[in-house]
């Protein structure tokens, strides 16, 4: 036996097995070998002619993008031909050339003043460079050559060294250089939009010369005109060049370098559908394709509403202007219960601080405190607490507006009881007021996640998957002192956005599903006529992101509360909504926070006043989110609720009767 | 050696064939980055760097080859306890003289010397220790089963900790190519076949499975597999598997397939955008200028290469030697063979170089640091007075 172990080793011997290991090399670099000659010479062919066919697009024809229509087929988003200068650089082309074409151009057509004023310093001090080589050179020594090792350095050195004297120098030529960093900021052999919407005037004399200016060349392009940017300013989205960081994304789906793409919001967003088919004129088959317009949206919000809660937030906001404690500011939205469209998404002068700000949502969260109380079992509906304030050690004392008495789970809703809140987050916690001593931590780490997990189902403090490329969640303040657990459930602890306020109403609404928000309805063939809309070719269904983790007998019972908050004899709202020709239900919000009076250092008391609702009650047809920061405690109140109400008797209104409507500026609409 | 001088006779020869091939690396390596920067978006010239890259790599590797590697063998553990107190020092650095790239810690950057990555002067260092390993354990032990498992697990210690930063940088390469050094030297070391097929022949069987599931099941491979990793992960896998319908992770796959495809025969001078010319997807230019004659040119080279490297193993009067050269063998051939791998879309797209010809100093100098071992062990080989493969056994044993 022993003898036949050493037969096997010897066998194991270091030279048979580093031949072992050459074969499996030799296998390795056959398979490389293998698979080369497949791609080479047997698919080679197939390569080159799927090569030739995309160097044969030599000229490209610009398609428009699609076009914006809104919820009643309304064109918001147009496109309107214009004459665009480009150039393209190459790399051959000396930088005297460059700047005999900037100079001639500059005499011809008229640059923006803004870009006149504002060219970056390190492009003057480029210029200067490359406009006074001599000087240029004087201002290196030798020392410094010997001193560097790479030439990208001397040039550094050379750029610190450029006096602001010298720089002046350069102002009567500030329209020159203008021209002359536009030309350099593209890539070689791309052509690069020097300026846009050339007047035809321009452009007749620039084609007259292009023999003289090499490079140069006019080119038919599609401006956007955001026709409602008053009512809808931001959330249409803007289109630019190619941010250099995703070029590659860009050329791999067929874009060329010169191409311009949605850079924000839906025109970002929906890059793929809106973008157009390219017309291709091909050297070799004479053929051409005219291409076409991209797919147009038509958004779900509805833009005479928009208009309207514009206007109307504009109003409320103007006429207490006082009260801010800061920049004035009011968010509104507006969402279809049961499909998640929204109707209109409007802000004092900011719309994105509807899916970027957040705030504290004061009492608008308790029908969600109240819902996940009943749920869990820490309360019923004969669950009755004695309204009063709550002292704890550590904590400023809680109250609710006044005193309310006895209070249970509705008329805590259509009272606003902190107390009961604080009751249901005390009693989840295991701590009884007045007979605990002290906080079982488990427990009440324990209540945290319970609270955040049951908010987190209607969307506040999490993403609310509306079609937009960017969102914010809120602040999640962790799992703090047993007292901010308390402030966590009437709504003065995390922050919401307005966003997610909406999403959560709705969700209520509709009997607990929370609703993916939409602010496109349908993605349509373009249409030749602009005022007829096309064949429609995706068309969004409502999407349910979960349903609510709570019994649906409760979430009636919750709604019975809004009702009283808005119809009920004491109700908050009561008195801001008589005589509507709907029933609403709602919840209103103020949330007692300190803010930072802005460039200063002093920290002033003031409300987030809030107000979530919809209507009509026994079927609702939209839910709204309603939210007033930053106002003094002192200052006007009840701003949100009557933007809330004014904003309801708008949708209404505009049921009965539409109006044609029209874009607000003058200029715009030309 | 002074113990040994009278019975065996030295031969300081320097590898003059092996000179010849690297020379010719050299010249291709120039060459064909030369036509990747005339492939437009390039305004450096990097043929110049990298010929002073390759003259400071050649010195490097010569001073290398001159000290007898008998002393790599007495230093290996310092060394590998050098590395891995450098890759310590890497994961608690602060961001300023490690900053994060694209998500992972990999480099240092040091004024004036530039950008250094610790791991790879540690894979160097990781086959020193792991030819001691093997050399110490094969001079006490005959080959049994139960001996071989204590080599492996000897062996595993030893990667393990390297291993773990570099899972930590994130480094899924480096990994890999230290997972290479481990089984080269794993299938050297003598250690039984049953343990070989289990070590080598799981995880092939499990990427052949992998492959085969993820063509013939998509939807059970994204369920249960896609859905543990994390999104650009799956996103190479794609870009790997599919190149031309996932067209935003198989880019880079896709251009440089129609680059080498275009190549043909003899080859092309279309010009096609390909980011990465010159380091990672330098064989998509070489398939291209030169077609499928260059390509097979270079993978010959390579072959070449190996070739020597794995003679100078042969031909070592001492099992160190051998154990090291064939550990340098394995980490080269597997670098090429993952770098030419994803440039035909054989492999997924991991940043490894083509190693002599890529552009970049620090995998150069690395690179030829190896050689210049392998060199070393050709330059001190002795032939023994008898027959070397019979006493060799004994003669080390009474050394010690």
């Amino acid at each position: 036996m022993k003898k036949k172990k050493n037969g096997t080793t010897e066998k194991n011997g270091i030279p048979f097995r580093l031949n072992v290991l050459f074969f499996a090399v030799f296998i390795l670099f056959s398979a490389l070998i293998l698979r080369l000659g497949f791609i080479q010479i047997v698919q080679g062919d197939e390569f080159e002619r799927e090569q030739e066919q995309t160097s044969s697009e030599a000229v490209r024809i610009d398609a428009p993008r699609g076009l914006m229509y809104d919820r009643n087929g309304e064109l918001v988003v147009d496109n309107e031909l214009v004459l665009t200068l480009t150039y393209t650089n190459e790399q051959s082309v000396s930088d005297e050339e460059r700047i005999r074409i900037a100079t001639e151009l500059s005499e011809i057509i008229e640059v923006d003043d803004d870009d006149i004023e504002n060219i970056p310093e390190r492009d003057l001090k480029d210029y200067w460079l490359v406009t006074h080589p001599d000087e240029a050179l004087s201002l290196i020594t030798q020392e410094d050559r010997d001193s560097v090792e790479e030439d990208e350095e001397l040039y550094q050195i050379q750029l610190d060294r450029i006096s602001d004297e010298q720089l002046q120098e350069l102002d009567p030529q500030r329209e020159i250089i203008a021209i002359w960093r536009e030309m350099t900021s593209g890539y070689y052999d791309s052509p690069q939009r020097i300026k846009k919407g050339l007047a035809q005037e321009e452009a007749h004399r620039i084609s007259e010369r292009l023999d003289d200016l090499p490079g140069v060349d006019i080119l038919r392009d599609a401006n956007r005109n955001y026709l409602y940017e008053d009512a809808f300013p931001r959330f249409f989205g803007r289109i630019g060049s190619i941010p250099r960081e995703s070029v590659d994304q860009y050329l791999a789906k067929g874009y060329d370098r010169s191409d311009e793409v949605g850079t924000s919001f839906l025109e970002q967003y929906y890059e793929e559908a809106l973008r157009g088919q390219k017309g291709e004129v091909s050297n070799d088959s004479r053929e051409e394709s005219s291409g076409s317009r991209g797919h147009d949206l038509v958004l779900s919000v509805d833009m005479a509403l928009q208009q309207e809660v514009e206007t109307i937030i504009d109003n409320e906001v103007d006429s207490a202007a006082g009260s801010f404690i800061n920049d004035k500011s009011a968010y509104v939205v507006m969402m279809e219960p049961d499909t998640g469209e929204l109707l209109a998404v409007a802000g004092y002068s900011d719309q994105i601080g509807t899916i970027a700000s957040s705030f504290e949502m004061g009492s608008t969260v308790k029908p969600a405190t109240v819902l996940l109380g009943l749920e869990t079992g820490v309360i019923s509906e004969h669950t009755v607490v004695y309204d009063r304030t709550i002292n704890l050690p550590s904590t400023p004392p809680i109250s609710s507006v006044s005193a309310l008495g006895p209070v249970n789970y509705l008329s805590a809703l259509e009272r606003s009881s902190n107390v009961y809140m604080a009751h249901i987050a005390m009693e989840m916690a295991g701590y009884q007021y007045g007979v605990s001593q002290t906080w079982n931590v488990a427990q009440y780490n324990k209540a945290y996640d319970t609270f955040r997990y049951y908010y987190e189902q209607f969307g506040l403090g999490v993403e609310t998957g509306i079609d937009l490329p960017y969102e914010t969640t809120g602040i999640n303040g962790g799992n703090q002192s047993p007292g901010n657990l308390l402030y966590l459930s009437f709504g003065q602890f995390d922050t919401y956005t307005p966003m997610q306020l909406a999403q959560y109403t709705a969700a209520i609404a509709n009997d607990g599903y929370r609703m993916k928000p939409q602010l496109v309805k349908q993605i349509r063939e373009p249409n030749a006529d602009k005022s007829e809309l096309g064949a429609v070719r995706q068309q969004f269904e409502p999407t349910v992101l979960n349903k609510v983790d709570i019994d649906e007998r409760y979430i009636h019972m919750a709604q019975q509360g809004m009702w009283r908050v808005v119809n009920g004899s004491r109700g908050t709202a009561r008195s801001y909504f008589n005589n509507t020709d709907y029933v609403a239900a709602g919840k209103t919000g103020t949330a007692e926070i300190t803010v930072r009076r802005e460039g200063t250092d002093n920290y002033v008391d003031g409300n987030n006043q809030a107000f979530i609702g919809y209507a009509p009650y026994d079927d609702p047809e939209v839910a709204i989110a309603v939210i007033v920061p930053n106002v003094y405690v002192s200052g006007t109140s009840g701003i949100a609720n009557r933007i809330a109400r004014s904003s309801l008797d708008a949708y209404f209104d505009l049921k009965e009767e539409r109006p044609d409507i029209e874009p607000a500026g003058e200029e715009t609409s030309e | 050696m002074w113990w040994n001088m009278q019975n065996n006779i030295k031969h300081e020869k320097y590898d003059v064939n092996l000179f010849f091939v690297l020379f010719l690396f050299a010249v291709a390596s120039c060459v064909y980055i030369y036509y990747a920067q005339e492939m437009s978006q390039y305004d450096t010239n990097f043929v110049i760097r990298q010929a002073v890259f390759f003259v400071v790599a050649f010195a490097a590797a010569f001073v290398v080859l001159h000290v007898d590697f008998e002393y790599y063998m007495y230093w290996s553990w310092v060394l590998y306890g050098f590395g891995l107190f450098m890759l310590l020092v890497l994961a608690v650095a602060p961001a300023s003289i490690a900053p994060p790239n694209n998500g992972a810690v990999r480099w240092f950057e040091i004024p004036v010397i530039g950008s250094f990555q610790p791991s790879e002067l540690m894979k160097i260092f990781v086959i020193l220790v792991l030819s001691n390993i093997i050399y110490k354990h094969n001079l006490h032990y005959r080959h049994s089963l139960s001996n071989d498992v204590i080599l492996v697990g000897k062996m595993i210690a030893v990667i393990l900790p390297p291993i773990l930063f570099l899972v930590n940088q994130p480094d899924m390469g480096m990994t890999m190519m230290t997972l290479s050094i481990f089984i080269a030297l794993l299938v050297v070391s003598g250690v039984s076949y049953k343990i070989l097929l289990v070590i080598i022949g799981g995880p092939v069987l499990g990427i052949l499975a992998f492959i085969y599931a993820f063509y013939r099941f998509p939807n059970f491979v994204d369920q249960y597999i896609f859905s543990h990793l994390s999104a650009y992960q799956v996103e190479r896998f794609y870009g790997w598997l599919n190149p031309f319908e996932f067209v935003d992770a198989g880019y880079q796959t896709a251009q440089a397939l129609t680059l080498i495809g275009t190549g043909r025969m003899f080859g092309t001078n279309t010009d096609i955008y390909l980011p990465e010319a010159h380091t990672d997807f330098i064989f998509a230019i070489i398939g291209h200028t030169h077609g499928f004659s260059g390509a097979a040119f270079v993978i010959t080279l390579y072959f070449v290469l190996l070739y020597m490297i794995i003679m100078t193993a042969l031909r070592s009067h001492h099992p160190y030697g051998t154990y090291m050269c064939a550990g340098i063998a394995g980490m080269l051939a597997f670098q090429v063979f993952q770098n030419i791998g994803m440039n035909i879309g054989l492999l997924p797209v991991t940043g490894f170089t083509l190693p002599l010809i890529s552009y970049g100093g620090s995998s150069l100098v690395t690179t030829m640091l190896a050689i210049g071992l392998v060199m070393s062990v050709r330059y001190h080989r002795e032939t023994f007075m008898f027959s070397a493969s019979e006493q060799s056994g004994k003669q080390r044993k009474a050394r010690l």
